[in-house]
């Protein structure tokens, strides 16, 4: 009899459990939908380039012929990442004159700061937080993350918006900013410190 | 019984497994496994309760003064639990223990038996509705982790090949490309960090003034 009531309470705890974990998930699902809806809408559309790219393509990284070290940081960032998306939008255009002279072009499909100003108000805000928002000039950028414990960030978000162009990208999986911000940029150790603060915030 | 009578017994048992005995045979068989247990050898008694008729179990009867000794066992177990815990109880509260313990002997002759049988009932129920619970939490797990439909990259919507070289040279690069975008972006807003740096030394510098 005991062991039958502790059957129909692992059986009713198993449910809450799983019950809560696709309810984490769905709700996951929703607000990365909520992003990947805006993303899509401008998928496909002039002007723009929009990259999603899957765990699965990551694990092929590592096997390919990659010689430069730069690519090698790339794949040990890879690693553990989920997925990134990309969204693009590039207001200048390169096209040849007929002298064979590159010539910029603006599209003016779109206006870039009015992108960045619209996907801004689209970011779920119960979801992801402020890293940081940095307005220089003409251009704003905007780093947001979505954190599942303190100082673990597994979603990360920038907007960019200059007149040129916007772009939007998205990182889910766990991240190091350490690592990213060495990219690239090996030899620019200094203001690394800094960094370290903003991880710890 | 002679040793003959156990083999005989044996044969008939193989046969009735088999389906082949007689009803002959088989009244045998019951007429030797309702016999006292203590006549059926040792190896033969896994088989007893297949043959006992329930003639053989109605006789099991309860003794007449069963309910009388059964009541008089359990108030006996029943004061002697209250001895031990008014035993244990210190003397400022023996009082109230003592209150606490006179209660429950007063209700103990009609023990919680109708509600038993109704847990009993639902025994069957609560055993079904366990394994659907299983069956659903295990259902809900399972969909929630296969999510994924295969798909591995795409550029402008258009899904890539991962056993194509230049689709997976292409989804490296587009990755590279916005790692270093990342990388660059934090790396000027450090910058600016330092800047920020700075206001920070000569807001000290201006507070520790201003203590002087």
């Amino acid at each position: 009899m005991k062991s039958l009531i502790r059957i129909l309470f692992i059986g009713v705890a198993f449910l809450c459990l799983s019950l809560n974990d696709t309810n984490a998930q769905s709700s996951t699902q929703a607000n990365q939908s909520k992003m990947f809806d805006v993303y899509e809408t401008y998928a496909g559309k002039d002007g723009f380039t929009t990259v999603y790219i899957t765990p699965k393509m990551f694990e092929l990284f590592a096997n390919m012929q990659l010689e430069d070290e730069e690519a090698q940081e790339v794949v040990s960032i890879v690693k553990n990442l989920k997925g990134i998306r990309i969204l693009v939008y590039d207001n200048e255009d390169e096209t040849e004159d007929d002298d064979g002279n590159t010539l910029t072009v603006r599209k003016n499909l779109y206006d870039p700061t009015t992108l960045y100003n619209e996907f801004t108000n689209l970011v779920p805000r119960d979801f992801y937080e402020d890293l940081m928002v940095i307005k220089d000039d003409q251009t704003n950028v905007k780093f947001m993350v979505h954190e599942t414990s303190p100082g673990t960030i597994n979603e990360l978000l920038m907007l960019v918006g200059d007149p040129d162009s916007f772009v939007f990208i998205s990182l889910a999986g766990i991240i190091n900013l350490k690592d990213i911000s060495k990219l690239g940029n090996s030899v620019d150790i200094d203001g690394l410190e800094h960094l370290n603060k903003l991880e710890t915030k | 019984m002679s040793h003959m009578d156990y083999n005989k017994i044996k044969q008939l048992l193989e046969l009735y497994w088999e389906g082949e005995t007689s009803l002959e045979q088989e009244a045998q068989l019951k007429k030797f496994f309702n016999q006292d247990t203590n006549f059926i050898p040792e190896y033969l008694r896994p088989y007893q309760p297949l043959f006992r008729t329930f003639e053989a179990y109605q006789e099991e009867t309860i003794s007449t003064g069963f309910e009388a000794k059964m009541m008089a066992t359990l108030q006996a177990i029943q004061v002697e639990e209250d001895n031990e815990t008014t035993n244990k109880a210190t003397d400022t509260n023996a009082q109230n223990m003592s209150i606490a313990s006179a209660a429950p002997t007063i209700h103990m002759p009609n023990p919680t038996k109708p509600k038993n049988s109704i847990v009993q009932s639902l025994y069957p129920l609560m055993s079904i509705a366990a394994t659907l619970l299983l069956l659903i939490g295990s259902i809900y797990i399972y969909t929630g982790t296969t999510t994924n439909n295969g798909e591995v990259a795409t550029i402008n919507g258009q899904v890539l090949d991962i056993n194509n070289p230049n689709d997976r040279k292409k989804a490296f690069e587009a990755t590279k490309m916005a790692l270093t975008m990342l990388s660059s972006k934090i790396n000027t807003s450090k910058k600016h960090l330092k800047h920020l740096n700075k206001f920070n030394q000569s807001t000290q510098i201006l507070k520790s003034k201003n203590r002087k």
